[in-house]
């Protein structure tokens, strides 16, 4: 248990990643789930920032006046590369969602499954 | 789904995830394996003087913020061939608040300002292409959400629009041609010509966050039917 309080900060990213993914499957408005998606995203680059947080660390910015410890470059580095293809998936599937409406007039799932 | 059933699956699903997270070695301590290998490395050995995740990001993994960038320039391309809304988006019918107006207008000089001042100080101080890209994306899509796509379009150089959109990959395959010149590795940086260094390293974030800017703008743009 006192592992589990140690590790609060990753299991409120477990909880975040369980409401998102909750969404994606439940809800039946597709922009709802495509937002369930977004916050599942979040909920993994939040996990994988705060792994790569260190205790009084700092932000890994090298000069003359900063000292060690430094938060890990490579987690914010892959954080970012995650943002961007999470903003290029958001945007195809905000086009795709435009297309079904433009379709079929609904983004609701069960109207959309009357409609096939 | 229906909501039980994927409550349930969840509930199945994160239990034991949660659990796994205990098991992690305590969040914040300096001697987790994240900062014991790799990343000691490129602290210890890396650039003495300036930002590091820009160094991991166009240094060390340079192929992959390529992939990244050539990945956002492939969103848009299939943004513009699904197409947006049927009749484009004209001014918003109720005018904005003059408060608004005068805010957004009298900020959009200085956040412009601000997005090209993180491009270019992105290796040396926090920031980088991709941050200032995200600064100027959303400036234009401020403006398009006050006065109306027609006027954030306005912003952007037409004349130049299509060509800018590819810089960022573009900015990424000159660099990575010069150092396979200079130093016999695609990618790589010349560690003994500084200035070329300097050159390249902005050259390639100039690039990324230009055409990242107007990649974003394009695709809010192309969604509201433009």
């Amino acid at each position: 248990m006192t592992a589990l309080l140690d590790n609060l900060d990753y299991v409120a990213t477990v909880v975040l990643f369980a409401i998102g993914l909750w969404t994606l499957l439940a809800d039946p408005n597709l922009i709802k789930k495509l937002m369930g998606l977004n916050i599942m995203e979040t909920a993994v680059f939040a996990f994988i920032v705060t792994a790569g947080m260190v205790e009084g660390g700092d932000a890994p910015i090298l000069g003359a006046d900063v000292v060690p410890p430094f938060m890990s470059p490579i987690s914010h580095a892959l954080v970012l590369t995650g943002i961007v293809v999470a903003v290029s998936t958001t945007g195809v599937a905000l086009a795709l969602l435009l297309r079904i409406h433009r379709e079929y007039g609904t983004l609701e799932m069960d109207e959309l499954k009357e409609r096939w | 789904m229906s909501p039980r059933l994927a409550a349930a699956f969840v509930t199945g699903l994160a239990l034991p995830m949660i659990a796994a997270m205990a098991a992690l070695p305590r969040h914040g301590s300096p001697d987790q394996p994240i900062h014991t290998h790799v990343a000691r490395e490129y602290i210890e050995s890396g650039p003495e003087v300036g930002n590091l995740v820009t160094a991991v990001l166009l240094d060390y993994r340079g192929m992959d913020t390529f992939g990244e960038v050539v990945v956002i320039f492939a969103a848009l391309m299939a943004v513009l061939v699904l197409g947006g809304r049927r009749e484009p988006a004209t001014a918003p019918d109720v005018p904005p608040s003059p408060i608004v107006a005068f805010i957004v207008r009298l900020l959009t000089p200085f956040i412009a300002l601000f997005g090209f001042h993180v491009i270019l100080t992105g290796h040396e101080a926090p920031g980088g292409g991709l941050q200032g890209a995200a600064v100027l994306g959303g400036l234009v899509l401020l403006n398009g959400l006050v006065f109306g796509p027609e006027h954030a379009r306005k912003l952007l150089p037409t004349r130049l629009l299509p060509s800018l959109q590819g810089a960022g990959p573009l900015a990424f395959l000159a660099a990575g041609m010069v150092g396979g010149i200079v130093t016999g590795f695609a990618l790589g940086y010349p560690a003994h010509l500084p200035l070329l260094h300097e050159a390249m390293v902005v050259g390639v974030e100039v690039g990324i966050g230009i055409g990242g800017a107007l990649i974003f703008s394009r695709i809010y743009l192309a969604l509201e039917g433009g």
